[in-house]
C-alpha cells in the first residue's frame, strides 16, 4: 500500500511526502492497535460517515482517554443508522440498482433512489429507534418518502422517510415485503421463486444454497421442465437443497413474476390469488416449519439463530472491511450481539473495541463514505446528481472508487487502485473551487474552510496560509501535520502559483483532496 | 446516551479478542454450532412439524428440529453426516462446517433447547385450548409472555371455561377483563375495564393503578401479590393458586392484585419497564414448540382456559 502511495505521489500533482505513516504493526505478542487519532478517524468514518473534527483530534491527541467519550458520541450520532444501512446494501444490493433498471421507463433520480432505499430505510429506522434488529423482518410497516409514496400510491405525509402501511394486504415481513426486493430478485415461469428464496437465505441467514459445494450427476434432460421439477421433488441429491428451498420459495408467490409487458402497477401489487396458487402447488414452510405466509415466516426468521449470527457477521464484515472467515471469531461477535439484545448500537460499541477492528492496517473508504466525508469537510450540500452526490449515487463514480453498482459489480474492491485516484481527481476539480467560493460567501462564524483568522484577506501572510493549509490536510487525513513540513511546503508552492489568493487556495485544496491518505482510514 | 445507559447496566459484552480462542469444542453449543447446521441441512425433511410427503422420505420419528431429537439420534447422525458423508444426500456442508458440527456432536451435543417456534396458523387444532401457567422471558426490551398450552385441545363447546382479554397498546400490555362461563355458555362472573389494567411495559411502572371498570366502579391495583395472600376471591380463575412467584430470565412473574377488591387476574411482571413486543405461547409438556407473536399497538387477543369438562 505504501509503495502505491509513493508511486502516486511521484507521478501526480499532489505535494510530496505523505503526512504520516499509519502505525507500524507491532511484532510482539499483543495485537498492534491503531494510534488513538487514527482510531478516532476510523470510528468517525464508520459510524457517522465523516472524519473527526480538528477539535476532536486535538482532544484525543492531548488525552487518548478522550477516545471513549467521543466514540460514545459517534454511536449516538444521527448519521449512524444510514451508515449501517449502507453496509447492508452490500448484501441487499437495492440502493443503486433501480438506476440501471429501465423496464418501466425513466424515473426521476429521486424516484429511483427512493425505490432502492426502501429496505435500507427500514434498517436505518430500526437502528435509529434502538429496536432489536430482528424487527427489520418482523416490522408490520414499510418506510416511504414523498417520492416513493407518489410512485407506489401509498399514503403518508412529509418529504422525509416515515413508517407507512402497504394498502394491498400483503403479508408484512419488514424489508422482505418491500417491492424493490422482489423487483431486484425476480422470478420467472421456471424457477418458481427459488431465486427469491435463496436471496432470503443468502442475505439474512448467510446460508446461500448456491454456495453448497456438493456435486452430483444430472441424468435427465434439463431442457424438460417437467422432468426437472420431478427430479427436484424426488431425487435425493436434489432434495438436499430443494426440500428446504422449494417450500421457502412458495412464500413469494404473491409478488409479480418477470414480464416484458406488465405495467408498473401490476408489478407492484401483491396478489393473494397468486400466492394461494403457489402455496397450493408447494405448501410453504420455513426450513421444516409449515407457515401460512411471509409474515409468519418472518417470526421464524427472527427466532432463527442463523439470523442473529448472520446479522452479526454483516455488521462485523462491514466494519472490518473484509470477509469474516473465522467461525470462532464470529461466535464471539454473535454472542456480543445477543448480549446487546440484538440492538445495534451497543453491539457496534463492542465491535469497534475489538482488536480485529483496531488493527493498524489501513482501509479504503467506501464510495458513500467518500461522498459524505467530502461533503461534510467542504460544506457542500449534495443532491443525487449535483455537487458530490455522484460519489454516492452515480454508478460510474461508485465503481471507479471501488464500490458497487448493485447490478453487475456487487463486490467492493478491497485495495486502493487507479480508480479511486481518478475519483478523487474528479472530486478535487468539481468541488474545491465551488466549495471555497461558497465558504467565502458565508458569515465568518459559519465558515467551514476558511477557519484561520486572516486567511481570507487579500494578501494573507505566509504563516496564515500555511496554518490554513495544515488544517485542511489534517482534517482530510486525520493525521498530524507540520505547518513547516514538506507537505505544506508543497501545498504552499501550489498556492503561490494562483493568480489570486482564491485561485491559489483552490490549487492547494485540489492537491490536498488528491492526496492518497484522504481515501484511506 | 444509550451507550452510557447500557454501560451502566452492564449489558455491553466484550468480544473475546483471540480469533482462534475456543479451538476446543467447549465453546460450541446448540445455538452456535448445532442448530444452524441442522436448520440449514436437515430440518427441511427431518422435522416433527412435517408429515407425509413433506418429509421427503425422512423416517418418521427421526426429527432433528430440537436438541433432544438430535441427541436421541446422535450416533446415527454422526455416522451418516460426518463419517459416511451421505447425508444430506447431495452434500452441502463445507469441510469447516462439518468439522465444527462433528466437534459439537463429539462433545455430546451440548447446549440448551432453543426456542424455534412454529407460528400458529389459523389452524383450530393448534390454537384452541390455552390454559395456564404463565411464564415470562425478558429479551432486551422485549418481554416474552408465555401461556402454556396443555393438551388435549378443546373447542370449549362443552365445559366451564374462563376467558381473559388483553391488548397491546403504546408498548405496554393491558388486561382488559375476564369472564367465567358456565357449561351452558352463560356468564357466571365477569370483569371488564374501560381502558385496561397495565400489566407489563412502561405503563405498568406505577406501584398502584386506579382503573375504571365498565360498570362504573373504580379499583386500585398493585402489580404483584405477596406470597400467602388470598388468591382470586372472585373465583374467576382457580388456577391462580398454582403459581405465585417465579424467577425466569431475570424477570418476575406474579399476580396482579386489587387492593380494593382482592385479586382478580394473574399475570406477569417484568423488571425494567421496557416495551412489550412479543407474545409467546409454549407447551408445558414440551411437545409443542413455542409460538412467538410480534405485538403491535392495537393487537387484541383472548385466552381461554378450560376449567371443568372434557373436550
Amino acid at each position: 500500500m505504501l509503495a502505491f502511495f509513493l508511486l502516486l505521489l511521484a507521478c501526480g500533482e499532489a505535494p510530496v511526502a505523505p503526512v504520516a505513516e499509519v502505525a507500524e504493526m507491532d511484532t510482539g505478542d499483543a495485537p498492534a492497535r491503531l494510534e488513538a487519532s487514527l482510531l478516532l478517524a476510523r470510528r468517525s468514518l464508520d459510524l457517522r460517515g465523516r472524519r473527526p473534527t480538528l477539535d476532536e483530534l486535538d482532544a484525543v491527541e492531548a488525552d487518548p482517554a478522550a477516545l471513549d467519550a467521543l466514540t460514545a458520541a459517534y454511536l449516538d450520532d444521527p448519521a449512524l443508522p444510514q451508515q449501517m444501512a449502507w453496509l447492508w446494501n452490500d448484501s441487499l444490493h437495492t440502493a443503486i440498482w433501480p438506476s440501471t433498471y429501465t423496464r418501466f421507463g425513466a424515473w426521476t433520480p429521486e424516484q429511483w433512489s427512493a425505490v432502492g432505499q426502501e429496505p435500507l430505510q427500514i434498517i436505518a429506522a430500526v437502528i435509529a429507534e434502538d429496536r432489536p434488529f430482528t424487527e427489520v423482518v418482523t416490522e408490520g410497516r414499510t418506510q416511504s418518502n414523498a417520492s416513493l409514496r407518489a410512485l407506489y400510491g401509498l399514503s403518508g405525509e412529509g418529504e422525509g422517510w416515515t413508517w407507512t402501511d402497504y394498502p394491498d394486504g400483503r403479508p408484512m415481513a419488514g424489508l422482505l415485503s418491500t417491492n424493490v426486493m422482489w423487483l431486484r430478485v425476480t422470478a420467472d415461469a421456471v424457477n418458481y421463486n427459488r431465486a427469491r428464496a435463496n436471496a432470503l437465505a443468502r442475505t439474512l441467514l448467510c446460508a446461500d444454497f448456491l454456495d453448497r459445494p456438493g456435486s452430483f450427476s444430472f441424468d435427465i434432460d434439463p431442457s424438460s421442465l417437467s422432468r426437472v421439477e420431478r427430479a427436484v421433488a424426488l431425487e435425493p441429491v436434489c432434495l438436499s437443497c430443494h426440500a428446504a428451498l422449494d417450500p421457502l420459495a412458495s412464500l413469494f408467490g404473491g409478488f409479480a413474476e418477470r414480464s416484458d409487458s406488465q405495467p408498473l402497477p401490476g408489478y407492484l401489487r401483491y396478489s393473494a390469488r397468486s400466492a394461494d396458487w403457489f402455496a397450493a402447488r408447494q405448501p410453504p414452510a420455513y426450513f421444516g416449519v409449515p407457515v401460512a405466509d411471509l409474515h409468519e415466516a418472518s417470526v421464524l426468521i427472527a427466532a432463527d439463530p442463523r439470523f442473529a449470527r448472520c446479522a452479526a457477521r454483516r455488521f462485523a464484515e462491514g466494519l472490518l472491511g473484509e470477509p469474516l472467515d473465522d467461525l470462532y471469531l464470529l461466535d464471539g461477535f454473535t454472542e456480543a450481539f445477543l448480549a446487546a439484545d440484538l440492538v445495534v448500537r451497543p453491539y457496534l460499541a463492542a465491535l469497534v473495541e475489538h482488536p480485529a477492528y483496531t488493527t493498524p492496517e489501513p482501509r479504503l473508504l467506501r464510495s458513500e463514505q467518500v461522498g459524505s466525508a467530502l461533503s461534510a469537510f467542504l460544506g457542500l450540500e449534495a443532491s443525487l446528481t449535483e455537487g458530490l452526490g455522484p460519489l454516492t449515487w452515480s454508478v460510474d463514480h461508485r465503481v471507479l472508487s471501488g464500490g458497487t453498482d448493485d447490478d453487475t459489480v456487487t463486490t467492493r474492491a478491497p485495495n486502493l487502485g487507479l480508480g479511486p485516484a481518478l475519483v478523487m481527481e474528479w472530486s478535487a476539480r468539481a468541488a474545491a473551487g465551488p466549495a471555497l467560493s461558497a465558504d467565502l460567501a458565508r458569515a465568518p462564524v459559519d465558515r467551514v474552510l476558511f477557519t484561520v483568522e486572516g486567511a481570507d484577506v487579500e494578501s494573507p501572510a505566509e504563516a496564515t496560509v500555511r496554518a490554513q493549509l495544515s488544517r485542511w490536510m489534517r482534517a482530510l487525513t486525520s493525521q498530524p501535520v507540520d505547518a513547516e513540513g514538506d507537505s505544506i511546503d508543497g501545498l504552499y508552492a501550489l498556492y503561490l502559483r494562483g493568480a489570486t489568493p482564491l485561485s491559489g487556495y483552490t490549487l492547494a485544496l485540489q492537491a490536498t483532496l488528491r492526496h492518497p491518505a484522504v481515501m484511506v482510514y | 446516551m444509550l451507550l452510557l445507559a447500557l454501560l451502566a447496566c452492564g449489558q455491553l459484552q466484550e468480544i473475546p479478542p483471540s480469533p482462534a480462542a475456543p479451538a476446543a469444542p467447549g465453546g460450541l453449543t446448540y445455538a452456535n454450532a448445532g442448530q444452524p447446521f441442522l436448520l440449514t441441512y436437515c430440518t427441511g425433511c427431518h422435522a416433527q412439524t412435517l408429515s407425509g410427503d413433506r418429509r421427503r422420505g425422512a423416517p418418521v420419528g427421526l426429527d432433528l428440529d430440537s436438541v433432544a431429537g438430535l441427541r436421541s439420534n446422535l450416533g446415527r447422525v454422526r455416522a451418516r453426516t460426518v463419517d459416511a458423508g451421505d447425508m444430506p444426500p447431495g452434500g452441502g456442508p463445507t469441510d469447516a462446517e462439518l468439522a465444527r458440527f462433528a466437534a459439537w456432536l463429539d462433545a455430546g451435543a451440548p447446549g440448551v433447547e432453543a426456542s424455534f417456534p412454529p407460528v400458529l396458523a389459523p389452524d383450530p387444532a393448534l390454537v384452541q385450548g390455552y390454559t395456564t401457567v404463565s411464564r415470562v422471558q425478558q429479551y432486551g426490551e422485549q418481554i416474552l409472555l408465555s401461556r402454556q398450552i396443555d393438551g388435549p385441545q378443546t373447542d370449549f363447546r362443552e365445559g366451564i371455561f374462563a376467558e381473559e382479554r388483553y391488548e397491546a397498546r403504546e408498548g405496554s400490555l393491558f388486561f382488559l377483563g375476564s369472564t367465567r362461563y358456565n357449561a351452558e355458555g352463560g356468564v357466571e362472573a365477569a370483569l371488564a375495564f374501560v381502558s385496561g389494567l397495565a400489566i407489563a411495559g412502561p405503563a405498568a411502572a406505577a406501584d398502584v393503578q386506579t382503573v375504571e371498570r365498565e360498570d362504573g366502579a373504580t379499583e386500585a391495583w398493585s402489580p404483584v401479590a405477596e406470597a400467602g395472600e388470598p388468591l382470586d376471591p372472585r373465583g374467576l380463575d382457580p388456577l391462580a393458586a398454582l403459581t405465585l412467584f417465579e424467577e425466569e430470565g431475570g424477570a418476575r412473574l406474579g399476580w396482579y392484585v386489587s387492593s380494593t377488591v382482592g385479586l382478580v387476574g394473574g399475570f406477569l411482571e417484568q423488571s425494567d419497564g421496557g416495551a412489550v413486543r412479543w407474545l409467546r405461547l409454549s407447551s408445558s409438556a414440551g411437545d409443542t414448540p413455542d409460538a412467538l407473536f410480534p405485538l403491535h399497538d392495537g393487537d387484541l387477543w383472548v385466552e381461554r382456559t378450560l376449567l371443568e369438562g372434557a373436550p
